[in-house]
């Protein structure tokens, strides 16, 4: 049978540790401290964190090159102070934890605080880790996933910590592939191609961020078409209060079917949910049912409570239908069929009434109601036999206008910081100047676009789209609008749903007009509750052409008065272009001063420069010892004589005299006569000698020589001593 | 598995980096795909840029014990590859089957350098050793291009020295003399005249060193007789058709070498013949150990031969001829001496005595 047979050449000796990779380690610690330098409110010692870092990385690869034993003595030891630290401060751990914990997850940006400690900790295991698992795959696993981390964090990266991240990624990544091969020579030109490659990767993803982004966009596209489809969810009319941090997609797919009496003149909102409670980019159901049960505890109508839900949720409508008119205006009905599987609410549009509700699926279910043209309340203007009905829905109307704004004005503002400074920045009292004052906000300080990216971890995505991206769609303008209004106290609630717009409708066999509503009429908007008409819906989104429009009784706003600026397309990344009006964005957190991150940088790069020259003497000394071991006699006795004119001993002698083993021996008492002499012996044999060295010559040569130098280094005094040892090379 | 990991690495950094709108993050992927490209090209430069030989084309080895064989690789290029592999084949001659495959990995450095690999061929025969491939990776361990070689080289397996113990009958003159006498040494120098001195070779029997001279001269110096000189013998080979296997072709000609090693003690030359096919047999001639390693080479090319008779018999004639034929089997004259055995091969030569 034919045999395979693998041999490996060129290993290199699994004890000795690369200088390559204790360079690489210091670069990404450093390039980690860099990245945690940018974390708002995060502040440590960078003086004691610099060069502790360093220490412990130099001082555990230092060990590994002794071997393995010393390695994991060297480890241990670290385990076990690290330990004992943390033992010993932990309760200012904790509250470092706690506080580190809070800047990434809490959404909230708190004070600085000092974390020195906690940032210690953390690099001592993140170190001690490394070096434990001692494959290289780790090292460029974790070098690539500090970048991504600190990306998904919301941290800024800043090209010299990426710098430091790529070489360590990089030279981790080839390090692996070499195995347990030396390193092939021309690192340099290794190096020289890395950084070119960096160089060239900067000014080009800067300039072209948008192309080279946009595939990614296609993808994931393409991706939630597929799953969508697959599914079996795309024909599934849906909403609820969950803010989007990423993208909108449209599969096309029909979800639902309606029909009205007569072609509508307004755009018809379907509101399918309303927001209570904000929290962490997610709206609550409002809860009207509790609201509603206030209202009859007030009311107190004994049995007759049961009429106050029907009467809430009817009566705009029948106030409007029951008003005096000249020519009263005519409800549109509109019968409401979905198309897919799932039937988790109600969409009815505003000023409404249930008229029957679905048998079967087929049939749908139907609601008449007034477009707001048609919504003309006048309390007052009631015909008589109408005017004690009036005077119970007014009384519903006027509780539950009382007890809205304690139920719709609240605003998580510790998570909010930035909107809640906007709104404190500009004090308004005039439900119209409010408004205004939103709707100037939102054209100047965003541009829609339904791939806006996703938003951060730790970061609020409302606060995300309009101070970071300043690019979003329906869901974030209603969510911003609806909470820069709470925070002026009007009470405004988030609604979701479907917007139909008159020109999808068109006439139908039997008289009605039909509108088939897909995927891309789903929309959220802002609703306010108006002192006469109720809830009442606001657009704050611009329309395809970047313009807003809106319109409620009593108010009307235009973004024609305002300098227009280019909507953003599918995908634009990148630097968003200026907002044509000044737009004073609030940052999350201060940034550090630029001075001190540089001097932090020069401080840690000439504690590092010392560490390795140090290590450099040392290695030039093994390196000398290690020709020294495999030097013959004659050489030997070369270095011997160098060590002697060093050291000022014998300096008048060169080795030849006949008297040179006594003057010697008188000299380095370690080294008896006799073994003087035996030396002198060996090396002439072998300096003049015709036969072949005797074997044990140059051990017994060597011997000499180490006790002879051991014996001079005693004599010498410190500074000498460095230099007979890490310069000179002789012990 | 590397490089799928490089990608998916590569894809879900990407993906982040257009989702979270991260340039310093796109800037990463993007080095990543640069470096990438540098490595493609780098790998396609050194398969160019790398060049494999044998430095030694023929070599001789001894069965059983390790060798060393090396191989150049010379890089043109100013940098060095990442690691690379080197497959060689290695496969007796005229041996069915694809053989050894030995696989070097190593680094290439720019200039030339060797490479050596230790192998204990396991057969007598001819080696012949087959430069396969070469697979060189970029310094990212990304791609892999390979390039097919042709080199060649070849390594003559000799069996180790071994020497049968024979003893020849006695020439007609000594006739008189009895068993005892003849059955002594095989030459005895109360009868022959010395012919002439010469220096020791490996193989001649202590029994005739000239101890006064040596010492005197710090060297070896041995007899030679005139019956030495005169007398002469004629080694037959017989093909078997286990002759086509490995393991018997080796035994054979260890059993050879041993056979011409034991003769040429007390002869000065052996002359062999065999056949390879119809017609007159083919001579050599051993007289030391050159000639029998000669010998053995051109026996090897012969077995090495896909159009080798499978049998082949014997002379009629064969008085005063040594006859050994590839199933192992010794013989003198009509009489076989021995059939050896390929399993305890080894100690029958060292043990088994051949009184003629």
């Amino acid at each position: 049978m034919a045999k395979r047979r693998e041999i490996v050449l060129q290993k290199r000796s699994g004890k000795m540790a690369l200088w390559s990779e204790l360079l690489l380690l210091l670069l990404g610690a450093l390039g980690l401290l860099l990245l945690l330098l940018e974390v708002p409110a995060l502040s440590f010692a960078g003086w004691v964190v610099y060069p502790a870092s360093a220490l412990l990385c130099v001082g555990l690869w230092y060990s590994r090159r002794k071997g393995k034993g010393v390695f994991w003595a060297a480890w241990g030891v670290s385990v076990l102070l690290t330990a004992i630290g943390g033992f010993f401060f932990r309760e200012e751990l904790a509250g470092q934890f706690r506080h580190i914990g809070g800047l990434f997850l809490s959404q909230s940006a708190p004070a600085p605080a000092d974390t020195t400690s906690a940032v210690l900790l953390l690099l001592a295991v993140f170190l001690l880790l490394l070096f434990l698992i001692e494959h290289r795959w780790f090292s460029a696993l974790l070098a690539m996933a500090l970048p991504v981390l600190a990306v998904l964090a919301g941290i800024p990266v800043r090209p010299l910590p990426l710098a430091l991240l790529f070489l360590w990624f990089i030279g981790s990544w080839a390090l692996w592939g070499l195995g347990d091969f030396p390193c092939p020579k021309g690192f340099s030109f290794t190096t020289v191609v890395i950084a070119a490659a960096l160089l060239l990767a900067w000014p080009i993803s800067t300039g072209f961020f948008a192309q080279l982004g946009q595939p990614a966009y296609w993808a994931e596209e393409a991706a939630y078409r597929a799953w969508r489809g697959l599914s079996g969810t795309a024909s599934d009319p849906y909403t609820d209060g969950s803010v989007s941090r990423g993208n909108r997609y449209l599969t096309g797919a029909v979800q639902m079917e309606i029909a009205t009496s007569r072609r509508p003149s307004e755009t018809i909102y379907l509101r399918g949910f309303s927001g209570g409670e904000y929290q962490k980019g997610e709206w609550a159901p409002a809860d009207d049912a509790a609201l509603l049960q206030e209202v009859k505890e007030i009311l107190d109508w004994g049995n007759w409570s049961n009429m106050v839900d029907g009467m809430y949720h009817t009566m705009y409508y029948v106030v409007n239908r029951e008003m005096i008119w000249e020519t009263p205006p005519v409800p549109i009905s509109i019968t409401i069929r979905y198309n897919g599987n799932q039937y988790p609410n109600h969409f009815a549009p505003y000023y409404s009434r249930l008229t029957s509700d679905w048998l079967t699926v087929e049939d749908g279910y139907t609601c008449e109601f007034y477009e707001s043209k048609d919504m003309q309340l006048d309390w007052e203007n009631v015909p008589d036999h109408f005017a004690m009905q009036r005077d119970w829905n007014r009384r519903v109307h006027e509780t539950y206008a009382q007890l809205a704004p304690a139920a719709y004005t609240g605003v998580p503002r510790e998570s909010l910081p930035r909107l809640a400074r906007l709104a404190e920045e500009h004090p308004l009292r005039d439900m119209d100047e409010i408004t205004a004052f939103i709707l100037d906000t939102l054209h100047n300080g965003a541009a829609y676009s339904q791939t806006p990216g996703w938003t951060p971890m730790g970061e609020d995505v409302v606060e995300d789209f309009l101070f970071e991206k300043h690019s979003g769609y329906c869901v974030h303008y209603a969510s911003a609008a609806v909470l820069l209004y709470r925070l002026y106290g009007i009470p405004a609630r988030y609604a979701a749903g479907y917007l139909v717009p008159p020109e999808e409708f068109s006439p139908g066999e039997d008289g009605n007009w039909t509108a088939a509503v897909t995927d891309e009429a789903a929309h959220a908007w802002a609703e306010i509750f108006l002192p006469d008409h109720g809830w009442t819906p606001v657009e704050v989104t611009p329309n395809s052409q970047g313009e807003m429009e809106v319109h409620y009784p009593g108010f009307t706003w235009s973004s024609s008065h305002l300098p227009q600026w280019e909507p953003a397309p599918a995908f634009e990344g990148g630097e968003r272009q200026e907002a044509p009006v000044a737009f004073d964005s609030p940052s999350r957190g201060p940034a550090r001063p630029e001075p001190q991150q540089w001097g932090v940088l020069w401080g840690y790069l000439g504690f590092c420069a010392v560490l390795l020259l140090l290590l450099a003497a040392d290695a030039r000394r093994v390196e000398k010892l290690r020709r020294l071991d495999l030097a013959d006699c004659r050489e030997l006795f070369g270095h011997l004589l160098a060590a002697f004119r060093f050291c000022g001993i014998l300096t008048d002698l060169n080795g030849t005299e006949a008297d040179f083993p006594q003057r010697a021996s008188e000299a380095i008492p370690a080294v008896s006569l006799a073994d003087w002499n035996e030396a002198v012996r060996i090396i002439s044999a072998a300096a003049y000698g015709q036969g072949e060295l005797e074997p044990g010559g140059d051990a017994f040569v060597r011997e000499v020589y180490r006790r002879a130098v051991r014996e001079m280094f005693r004599r010498l005094p410190w500074s000498r001593k460095l230099i007979f040892r890490f310069g000179k090379g002789f012990l | 598995m590397k490089r799928v990991l490089f990608w998916i690495l590569f894809a879900a950094a990407y993906y982040l980096a257009a989702m979270y709108r991260s340039q310093p993050l796109m800037a990463f992927c993007l080095g990543m795909l640069l470096l990438a490209m540098a490595s493609f090209v780098q790998s396609r430069l050194l398969r160019k840029g790398l060049s494999v030989t044998f430095p030694h084309r023929l070599q001789t080895v001894v069965l059983g014990d390790p060798q060393r064989f090396s191989v150049q690789i010379a890089n043109a290029c100013p940098f060095g590859a990442g690691h690379c592999s080197l497959t060689i084949r290695a496969a007796y001659a005229g041996q069915a089957g694809p053989g050894d495959t030995i696989r070097l990995k190593g680094i290439a450095e720019p200039g030339e350098r060797q490479l050596y690999f230790s192998l204990s061929a396991p057969y007598c025969g001819l080696l012949l050793f087959r430069l396969d491939r070469l697979a060189v990776w970029d310094g990212l361990s990304l791609f892999c291009a390979k390039k097919a070689l042709a080199a060649e080289a070849k390594a003559a397996v000799f069996p180790p020295w071994e020497s049968l113990s024979i003893t020849l009958p006695c020439p007609a003159e000594d006739a008189n003399l009895s068993m005892p006498e003849r059955a002594g040494t095989p030459l005895s120098e109360d009868h022959h005249e010395i012919r002439q001195l010469r220096e020791y070779r490996m193989g001649d029997r202590n029994r005739f060193i000239h101890w006064n001279l040596s010492a005197r001269t710090d060297r070896l110096w041995m007899k030679e007789f005139e019956e030495e000189r005169d007398r002469s013998l004629v080694l037959l080979l017989v093909w078997k058709e286990e002759m086509l296997l490995l393991p018997q072709q080796s035994s054979f000609f260890r059993l050879l070498s041993a056979l011409i090693h034991g003769l040429l003690q007390i002869l000065p030359r052996l002359t062999v013949f065999w056949w390879e096919g119809e017609g007159d047999p083919l001579r050599d001639e051993a007289a030391d150990e050159d000639g029998c390693r000669q010998l053995l080479v051109k026996l090897y090319r012969l077995a090495a031969r896909e159009n080798l008779p499978r049998y082949l018999p014997a002379p009629e004639e064969r008085q005063d001829a040594f006859l050994l034929d590839t199933g192992l089997g010794l013989y003198w004259e009509d009489r076989l001496l021995h059939r050896f055995s390929p399993d305890g091969l080894e100690q029958e030569i060292r043990e088994k005595r051949f009184l003629l």
